[in-house]
Parts: structure tokens; sequence; C-alpha cells
């Protein structure tokens, strides 16, 4: 362990080290270091003490109940590992998992690309471009249950879209199980998508120009550009985005629970919405318990392995 | 190493409008698939604002089309009935607030992990990432119960600071990334200089990651504003109610007058939306210029 | 140490702040009704209701009277229906309950009382003489291991719901046979109506109005207690043939318009189908009585029979017995008597109840009480339901409020399997008995109440 901040190797996400020469760290004054150490926690204090009070410490106090069979209001009692064997033979926890496994390949492919598209072509406009990103956002900042009720109504069977276009008469896209994840998926990804491009948007702001001019005088047209110059570029936060997409993918909430509750029959049912019955319908806090630390454990691996991977490929971001 | 050019290469002139190139004429197709995306967006926002003029029965009948009598009176019925105004008012307070401490509480914290020299990168970022993968319902009991101790219970301060918590994590990794992404030649500069390392945070380093910071900040009052979950578990004391709660005041027993919701849903996006339009230049202009003048 | 020192500062005002804005609100004007300092007489109670109106009228009949003639003063906040059964649980797990603590049935608050979470009521019982104003069998399910726990606030059934206009029209009359109702259905669904009105969009509980109305008008009571006492079970064939005729109804397209349907028609479109005719029967709880007067242009056209007999085994007219509200006291209330006394305020006098209940529609409290006390202004339609349970010998069991509370939540979130046709009858209710064993071995059974038939025995 030598001096100080942005060891390359411990970087997650980015790693400046193409454009922040080794040179530039020796510089510093050494006796300044223990004050910049002091300064370091002190600003990393605040992040500390409210994360510790709100989610790690209740997050600890569930990995206790997880072990436990109680019911919110009684004494907890230690059961051992029957939760988490009972949850991983259950059938509506696996069903459950492999819907967000379907969710975030969903969301890491369709509204990733229809960020990454919208806000490159964007940004190559001169003109309108604010009124489209305004545009774009908006469904973004409207309350869920506003924006559900919306499309429930456009996709009711009796008076909703199919009333309108032929082919899509009596398609019933809520009640049928078939249909009704994919469904929910897709107005999910309405509100989603334009948060994702404001934010591809304001990375590829940081690509230079004269990188795109030297492509241009390459003679590269503009889906070359894409490939060659604002994708890698803006890897940090594309990868960041991707990570952040897994781990919001096994959450999903709000959405299922509105338009669907889970059903028909479980076919929108994913790991919250199971968590959510248990601990406050069928009050198995302790049960609930163990599916929270799935979920941990989801995201816990899906951060490891791409380290792994990083680590792996040599990336250096 | 020289500074110069890195200080073109990440900030460039606001007059170009990003990475346009100049003279190149956006082509057909990307009017064609800007336009696609842009009626994506909008048809269901008009059905939306469509609904919100309409009477119950007509959202039954005929959800899609226009209205057939314009019912402007549902604006002022939602208003009343949901009394509106206070609610939004204390729903501003709290997402500025927590839109302004998310902001603070990210950048300094991803300033000392980027800058400063914290110890234990990767153990940080796991611990970011797993702690915004836990479902914050299963937390209810045992966060009524610790607020309730601390006198946070039925308090916004209380609400707000359950929404630093949840929402900075998030905010903490993008301007990581931000900083990550950005040059330290600056900073080495200043410091040899003689600037202390606050006056390189709030001078140097700030106004150049200023646009991640605000997005951080607005994305993180935007869901404090909608949230609905933690605000109803929170809040008893009707006086303290934010606006997101106000939507369901239009229950009739186990179903919901969709109209009222409409125009409840509108009068509650306003706001927002103005926000966004006059705050948005400020933050795609914000970097170049700032960081020009750096 | 410059550095460090102005660090300090600045990272102290960026603490505070951060949180300062929210400070100057939760700082601003406003009482203080946290329950745990409320001074003795100050009682916090939680209402939802269905309708702004019906808000109004509680607030006026029994809050601002209960405060202008006692000494101690209620403070009670709205909350909504859809919502304060969690909030309830949440406050309480969480010991920050309100001193009145709402339940939707004897169920959840005997949960409660087990717990200790809250309290025993019988010195206030013998106070205010719930045990002869109460109904008997209402007043059995409050108690916990002998000792009331808790005091039901309103009361209802099922009934068969119709438009009077549209059965005219075809010359239908209230079925009161299968016979009859399958031949109304048939019509109907031949007429291009939705038969039988169903579904359980935006409430997944929907499903269990069907079910109680399916269990107690094929199944019937008797066999009803049998399995809830475990003397018989749910895997029996009277039960299975039950889930079997709710599965053909869904087959032909009769309910709800058929199994994808059901998923997304709730229960304000099956009101506005019975009210534009394009529905012609729905089998749903007393408490549409409100609704359905707001939703008919005519409110003298709805109307609403006993429920018809689904099997031979069962007489026609069986009403399930169902507490809607179901109020305990708080362990940590401040002043329990205070709280007591609101409740029986609320629930213990006839009057009272009676002229909330005409002016919202609202279903009563289960109270002894005779036509001849029912005000002029309560619509007939009410009188005549409230007059006829207590006379009629066929009574039987809603599930939410004589079903122990896991076999409950069983019983709705896997009934979408037996829709879906992705379960058989006997997969549904085989699971059902599973999770009725273990409540019944558990010993969180409630004790329901012996039918009328037996009674004698």
């Amino acid at each position: 362990m030598t001096s100080d901040s942005t060891v390359p190797g411990a970087v997650l996400l980015v790693g400046p080290t193409r454009r922040d020469g080794p040179g530039a760290r020796r510089s510093r004054p050494l006796g300044t270091r223990a004050q910049r150490r002091l300064l370091a926690w002190l600003f990393v204090a605040p992040l500390l003490i409210v994360n510790l009070l709100v989610i790690t410490g209740p997050g600890l106090a569930s990995v206790f109940y997880s072990f436990t069979d109680w019911d919110g209001l009684s004494t907890p009692a230690f059961v051992g590992l029957a939760n988490y064997a009972e949850m991983l033979t259950s059938s509506a926890v696996l069903g459950a998992l492999g819907h967000n496994l379907l969710w975030t390949l969903f969301f890491l492919v369709v509204p990733m690309s229809m960020g990454l598209v919208g806000a490159f072509l964007l940004s190559r406009l001169r003109r309108g471009q604010a009124f489209f990103r305004v545009l774009y956002f908006i469904p973004y900042v409207l309350a869920t249950v506003v924006s559900a009720a919306v499309w429930r109504q456009i996709l009711d069977p009796e008076s909703g879209i199919g009333s309108v276009v032929p082919f899509l008469r009596d398609v019933n896209f809520l009640g049928n199980p078939d249909l009704a994840l994919g469904s929910v998926a897709f107005v999910n990804n309405w509100q989603w998508w334009g948060f994702l491009l404001v934010i591809f948007l304001a990375a590829m702001r940081t690509v230079e120009p004269s990188l795109y001019e030297a492509a241009r005088l390459d003679g590269a047209g503009p889906v070359r550009e894409f490939w060659h110059i604002t994708l890698p570029s803006i890897r940090p936060t594309f990868i960041f985005l991707g990570l952040m997409t897994v781990i919001w993918s096994f959450l999903v909430f709000d959405y299922i629970y509105v338009l669907t509750q889970g059903g028909p029959a479980g076919s929108t049912d994913v790991l919250s919405t199971v968590l959510y019955r248990e601990a406050f319908q069928n009050q198995r806090h302790g049960y609930a318990s163990a599916v929270a630390m799935l979920l941990a454990a989801i995201s816990a691996a899906a951060v490891l392995g791409y380290l792994a991977l990083r680590r792996r490929l040599r990336w250096d971001i | 190493m020289s500074t110069a050019p890195l200080a073109v290469q990440t900030a460039p002139a606001p007059e170009q409008g990003g990475a346009a190139p100049r003279g190149s004429r956006p082509q057909v197709v990307t009017w064609i698939v800007l336009g696609l995306l842009g009626l994506y967006a909008i048809a269901p926002l008009l059905v939306f604002a469509g609904n919100a003029l309409k009477s119950t029965q007509e959202i039954d009948a005929n959800p899609l089309g226009l209205p057939q009598s314009w019912n402007w009176s549902n604006f002022a019925e939602a208003w009343e009935r949901a009394d509106m105004g206070p609610a939004l008012l204390v729903s501003l307070v709290i997402a500025v607030a927590t839109g302004l401490g998310v902001a603070v509480i990210a950048t300094t914290a991803a300033y000392a992990m980027t800058r400063l020299g914290l110890p234990g990168q990767g153990g940080w970022i796991l611990w970011l990432l797993v702690s915004s993968s836990l479902p914050i319902q299963l937390f209810l009991v045992p966060l009524v119960s610790w607020w309730s101790l601390l006198g946070l219970y039925n308090q916004p301060i209380g609400l707000v600071i359950i929404y630093l918590a949840i929402y900075s994590p998030f905010a903490t990794l993008l301007v990581r990334s931000a900083l990550l992404s950005l040059t330290k030649a600056y900073e080495e500069a200043a410091r040899m200089d003689g600037a202390g390392e606050l006056r390189v945070f709030t001078r140097i380093v700030l106004p150049m990651i200023w646009p991640t910071v605000l997005t951080a900040g607005l994305v993180a009052g935007l869901q404090a504003y909608n949230e609905f979950m933690l605000a109803v578990t929170f809040i008893q004391n009707r006086d303290f109610q934010p606006v997101a709660l106000s939507l369901y005041s239009f229950q009739q027993g186990f179903t919901t007058d969709w109209s009222l919701v409409g125009a409840a849903g509108l009068i509650m996006a306003l706001p927002v939306v103005v926000l966004f339009l006059t705050m948005q230049r400020r933050f795609i202009d914000g970097y170049a210029s700032r960081g020009v003048t750096a | 140490m410059r550095i460090t020192k102005r660090a300090l500062i600045s990272v102290s005002f960026v603490a505070t702040a951060s949180l300062a804005l929210a400070g100057c609100v939760s700082s601003g004007g406003g009482s203080n009704n946290n329950n745990s300092d409320g001074g003795t007489g100050e009682v916090t109670y939680w209402g939802a209701f269905y309708a702004p109106t019906t808000e109004e009228a509680f607030q006026e009949i029994f809050v601002d009277g209960f405060n202008a003639e006692s000494d101690a003063s209620v403070d009670m906040e709205v909350k909504e229906l859809t919502t304060i059964g969690q909030l309830t649980d949440t406050a309480v797990s969480a010991g920050q309950a309100p001193d009145i603590v709402y339940s939707d049935g004897p169920t959840s608050a005997s949960d409660f009382a087990r717990a200790d979470r809250t309290l025993p009521l019988g010195e206030y019982a013998e106070q205010y003489g719930w045990e002869d104003k109460f109904l008997p069998w209402a007043y059995e399910l409050s108690t916990v291991d002998g000792e009331v726990s808790s005091v039901p606030a309103s009361y209802g059934s099922m009934a068969l719901f119709y438009n009077t206009e549209v059965f005219k029209e075809h010359g239908w009359t209230p079925p009161t046979t299968l016979a009859e109702f399958e031949t109304i259905a048939k019509e109907a669904d031949e007429a291009g109506m939705v038969p039988i009105g169903g579904g359980n969009a935006g409430y997944q509980g929907m499903s269990e109005w069907l079910i109680t109305s399916v269990f107690n008008a094929a199944v019937g009571p008797e066999k009803l207690y049998d399995a809830l006492t475990g003397e018989a079970s749910f895997t029996d064939p009277e039960f299975v043939s039950a889930i079997e005729l709710i599965q053909s109804w869904i087959d032909k397209g009769w309910l709800a318009g058929g199994s994808e349907s059901y998923f997304t028609t709730d229960d304000t479109a099956n009101v506005t189908g019975l009210a534009n005719g394009t529905t012609a029967m729905y089998m749903t709880g007393t408490w549409t009585f409100n609704s359905l007067g707001e939703v008919f242009d005519d409110p003298s056209q709805w109307g609403w029979a006993p429920l018809p007999s689904l099997s031979d085994a069962v007489e026609p007219g069986v009403y399930p017995l169902a507490i809607g509200t179901q109020l305990s006291v708080s362990a940590d209330a401040a002043d329990p008597a205070a709280a007591a006394s609101f409740i029986d305020y609320v629930a213990g006098d006839v009057d009272r109840a009676l002229s909330y209940t005409a002016r919202t529609g609202e279903n009563p409290p289960p109270l002894q009480m005779s036509a001849d006390q029912f005000p002029e202004d309560v619509d007939e339609r009410t009188v005549q339901l409230y007059t006829d349970i207590p006379e009629s010998t066929n009574v039987g069991y809603a599930t939410w409020t004589f079903f122990p509370p896991k076999t409950n939540a069983y019983l709705i979130s896997e009934f979408d399997k037996v829709v879906t046709g992705d379960a058989t009858a006997e997969e549904y209710l085989a699971g059902m008995q599973d999770a009725f064993d273990k409540e019944f071995d558990a010993g969180t059974t409630l004790v329901p109440f012996t039918p009328s038939s037996r009674a004698g025995q």
C-alpha cells in the first residue's frame, strides 16, 4: 500500500490511468497526507452515517431474522437454515427468480439501447435537442401510480389499444399469463429509458470533439463513430448503468405491484413481490428476510463477477 | 505534462452543442428515429392529459379518445379534495432537502474515494452496491421503532434522512464515475500553487463535475417527490403529508377515481416539469462554461 | 491544522445544511400528536373511509360528538382503505400504533391480542355491557382465550346484486337455485352480457368474495363449520365440486367474461357493468350498498337478493356473516379507558350507529337491533338486509372473518391458478388444507359459531 487514492487495481468502475500520468502523483507534499486522510473520512462520514442507520443496520438485523421464524409481533424463534431451505426449493421463489432474470435481460437490452441510440442521435443535433430531451424525460417525472393507471387504460382489453388497432383486438396484455410480464416490462421501459438517455447524453458531452473530427477525416460514418468513439469513451457510464440495471432489475417492485400484483397466477411475480407478500400478507418476516438475503447475494455476486471479469480482461475501467 | 489541451478536451465550448459535428446536417433517419421515440414517449402522456379532463364513466367507456366534455373542474376538485396546496409545499421542501442533501453527501463521499486517499476502494463500492440492492420494505418495522426513539417518526426530517440514505449510493457512484474520468491536471496545478484541499475541491473540481452533481441531486429529489411507501409509513400527521399521498385520496372503496388521480397527477408533475425545463440549460451549459473558466 | 479545521467547519456545514430545510418544516407549527407522550384523555384513531362524505359523517357523528360529550378527546387521522391494514400492522409491530387499533376483521385483531400488542378489554366489556349489546356470534369472535380483546364495528354479508330494469326486460327473477342461476347466466351470455361479475384487478382479495359466496351457497354452513373445526377436510368432495363449479363458469366465459379478463376486471367495472346492463349478476359484499347508489343513474334500479343455493345440499338464501372492522385498544395507549369509551361510542349504540348508516350506507355494527330502530331515512334495502339476517337460521361464514390468516392468504393468492387452469380443484384445496392444518395445530384458528341447525343439540 503506497500512498493514496487512485491505485488502479482498486478502482472499480473507471480508471483514469490513461489521462492521469504517474508523474502527477509525486508532486504532492508528504506532510499533508494525514490531514488528507482525516479529510477523507470527514467527507465520507455523512454517507456512512445515514447508510449505517437506515440500510446497513436494519440489513444486519435482517441477517439475524433470516434464521428465525418471526411474525413481526412475537419473539423471533431460531430455526437455523429452514427459511433458506424452504426458499431454495419454493417454486414461487424460483419462478420469481426466473422472471427477474428475464427482466434483467430485457432491461439490459431494450432501454439501454434506446437510451444509447437516442442520446447519440440527440448529441448530434444542433437544434431541438432540448425539446426532445425534455419530451423523453417527462415520463420519468411522473409518479408510478399515475403512469401505471394510464397504461392500464391503454392496455385494457375492452376499451384500450385493442379497440383501435385491429390486430390487437382481444389481446389481454395484463390478463394473459404469457403476455403479462412483457407488458409490464414494456410499461416500465416507457418510464425508464428517458432517464438512461439523459445520463448517457451527459456522459457523451465529455467526449472530446477532436476525436470525432479525426474520425471524420478518416471518412467514418455515424455508425462507425458510435462504435469506435462514442461507446468506448462513455464506457465508465455504460458499465456503471449496466451494473445498476442488474441490481435494480432484481429489486423491481412498483410497476409490477401496481399493474398486476404479481398475477395472473404468479406470472409476473418477482423476488420483491414474493418478499412483500410473505412479509405483509403472510406475516412471515423471517422468511422474507431470507429472500432479502438472496437479493443481496445476487447483487454481491454481480459486483464480484464484474470485478473478476475486469481483472481478467485487463480493462482499465 | 501539458494541461492546456486537456482543458479543451473535457470542456467543449457551449455554442458547439455537444459533440455535434460542425457542418454535418442531421439526416432524415435521425429525425425519424427521434420522432418515433418522441411518439412513444408522448402518446401515453396525451392519454393521461385527456383522462384528467374526463369523467370516471367516460374513462371507462372511452379511455383513448378525446374528452367529450372538458371537465376542467376535475383539477379544482382534486386540488380541494386532497388538500394539495400544503401537500405540494411539504413535498417540495422534502424533495429539495433530499436533492441538496444527496448532492452534498454523494459529492463529498465520491471525492473522498477518488481524490483523498480513502482506503479500501473496492470494499466501498461493494458495500454501496449491495446496500442499494436491499429491499427497503423489509426495514419498515425496525426503522419505525428506531425513528420514534430518535424522535424522527412523524417528522419530515426523519423521512428526508431515510431518502438521503437510500438515494445516495447511486448518486455517489454516479459522481464517482464523473470524477474518475476527470483529469487531475488542474488539481495538481492548483496544489502546486499552494491551494488547500478544500479550495481545490470547491473551486477546481466541483465546477467541472457540476452537471453530474446536478443530475444526481435532481434524480434523488425527483424520486423523493414521487415516493409513496415510506412517506405513508413515516408521516401520520396530516399537516406534513407529502403530495404523493394525495394520489391515493381518490379511492372509492377498493377502487379509484382515475379522472381525479389524473388531474392530481398532472398538478403534481407540473412543478417538476417546470423545474426541469429551467434547470436543464444550467445542467447542460454548466459544464462547458465553468470548465473553461476554471 | 488549517485544512482540518476548515474541513470540519465545512463538513458540519454541509451536514446541517442538507437537513436544515426539512428542519424548517418539522419545527413549523403543528401539534405533536405522537401518542406516547399524549396526556390522559387524548385518544388517537386511524380511520379509513369509502368516500369523503363517509369520512365527514364519521367525523361529525362520532368524533365531534364524542369530543363534545366526553372529557376525553379523539384525534382522527385519515388513511386509505387499501393501505390502512398494512400501515397498522407496521405501526403495531414497531410499537407505534394509534391508541385505537384498526383491523379488517377478527383474525388480525386476535393476532395482536395474542402478541399482547392490544389490551384485554374484559373490564370495559362489563362496564359497557357489550355481551348483551352485540350479537353472540360476533361477540364470541372478539374473544381470545375467553376474554374480549376487540370490538366489532361493522358487519355485513354477501348477496347477489342485479339491475331490476334489466331483469324485468329479460323476464328474469332473482334466482334461488343453481338451475335458475345458470339459466339466467346462459341467457345473459347469449344476450352478449357478462353473466357473472367477478375479477381481481387492483385488489387481489376480491377473489375471496367469490369464494365466500360459492363455499357458503354450494358447500353450506354446516360443512364449512366442520372444516373450520377440524372435523372435515377442504379436500372433501363438496369443496371440490364447489371449486369445479367456478371453473365451469370460467370455461364457459361466464365469470368476468373469462379467464384472462378475470385479471383485468376490477370492482368498479363490475358495479358499472350492473348499472349499464352489461353485467347481469354480481355476487359481492353488502358494503357495495353505498357505491351502487353513486354509480346507478337511477339509484332505485339496483336490487339485491340473498344468495341462491348452488347445490342440493344447501337451502337458498344463505347469509355468510362477515365483520368488516374490528377495533381494539393498543397496549401503549396513554388512556385505555378513554379509548374504550370511544369504541363503545362508535360501535355500542344502536341509534347512533344507525344514524351513521342512514347517512352513509355503511354497514352497521353487529348489535342487537330491531327493524323499528332504523331511522326512516335508511334505505329500505339496507333495512331489509339487517332485519333478515338476525331472523335467518341459514347463516354462514365469510372467509376473511372466520378463516385463519395464512389459510385465508393462501385461498386468495393461489386462486389465480384455478382461474388460469394451472391448478385443479383438488390441488388448490389440498394446499388450503395444508395451510389450515398448520394453523389449527398451532391453535390460531378462530371459534366459529355453531350452525343454527345444530344449536339446539
